[in-house]
């Protein structure tokens, strides 16, 4: 079933259920390890993933297609999970980024959490990029989607996002060599 | 800016490394629970289904009412308080008008109606009655 099938059904109460089962089904890993890569943890993932479910059931409606259905749905997950980790920051009280070594001991201590050593510091080196730059970076080098479609979901240029995204690069490529796991 | 291709070899490298270790794209070392899909479908479905769908355009209706009503209470609460300045300051006004030899004049001229009681209750009586004495000492 294509995208736009899928929204007709939608917006015809009569198959609301049945069409946001299909939509779930179609988008839904895309969507949780998307979350994941964000909140690391799956109990937050799964609290995020089911509120950007359902905010796409209640805002199906307004929906128009000028941006393509998975976009629209990175979007609200996207802030989603930004709002998310906000809350959890401002609970914390801590300011600004976390640290290399808080994100290493919250992966340690994350029971669903089994990657070896290399993908640890690859995923520490991407969590002390500056937010936008680790959104960027994970859309591209994880979703490996277009810049075309990460611009519908961040709303910057193509260009800007170019740039983000070689910054982001360059940055994780020094955090590596310095754990020597480049050259 | 350097050729951005021969930039992102080595991460690109990395990535391969890690699917190739992990067995399926995009984990990166995260486990799911068993089932996961499934049931967060059904959690999902459930909250959706005890909640009314509700289109945007039934929300757009409901602002309308809900807008006209907080414009309503807004100008009922601006007239009162219109109402309640304009009232105290015709108080005050009056206030300012009658000056205390009036009120001298008005007690003297119902000292019969005026009992003594209600003129010792009265604030600052003290201070008329010796003004009076005064008044009356001078002119005698």
């Amino acid at each position: 079933m294509t995208d736009e099938q899928i929204i007709d059904c939608l917006q015809n109460r009569q198959q609301t259920n049945t069409a946001f089962r299909m939509l779930m089904s179609k988008y839904q890993e895309r969507l949780y390890w998307h979350i994941r890569r964000l909140v690391v943890s799956h109990e937050d993932t799964d609290d995020v993933l089911q509120n950007t479910f359902m905010k796409v059931y209640k805002n199906i409606a307004s929906f128009k297609s000028e941006s393509k259905l998975y976009t629209w749905m990175y979007r609200i997950a996207t802030n989603e999970s930004m709002t998310h980790l906000k809350k959890n920051r401002r609970n914390s009280k801590q300011e600004g980024l976390e640290s290399q070594e808080d994100f290493l001991n919250k992966l340690e201590s994350d029971v669903g959490f089994n990657g070896d050593v290399i993908t640890k510091n690859l995923l520490a080196a991407i969590a002390i990029l500056p937010e936008k730059q680790r959104l960027v970076f994970q859309l591209k080098y994880f979703d490996e989607l277009t810049y075309k479609d990460i611009s519908e979901i961040v709303g910057t240029s193509e260009g800007g996002l170019k740039a983000s995204y070689y910054h982001a690069s360059q940055k994780i490529r020094e955090q590596l060599k310095q754990v020597e796991f480049l050259e | 800016m350097k050729d951005k291709g021969q930039e992102m070899g080595p991460l690109e490298d990395l990535k391969s490394k890690i699917n190739a270790k992990n067995g399926v794209c995009n984990q990166q070392g995260f486990a799911l629970p068993e089932n996961y899909f499934e049931k967060m479908q059904a959690e999902v479905l459930d909250k959706v289904k005890s909640k009314p769908y509700s289109s945007v355009g039934s929300i757009r209706k409901m602002w309308i009412p809900a807008a006209a009503a907080c414009l309503l209470i807004a100008s009922i609460f601006f007239l009162r308080n219109q109402e309640i300045h304009s009232s105290r300051t015709g108080a005050y006004a009056m206030q300012e008008e009658v000056s205390s030899e009036d009120v001298f004049d008005y007690l003297i001229e119902n000292s019969e109606v005026v009992s003594e009681d209600v003129l010792l209750e009265m604030n600052g009586i003290e201070e008329v009655i010796e003004s009076l004495e005064d008044e009356i000492y001078f002119n005698f």
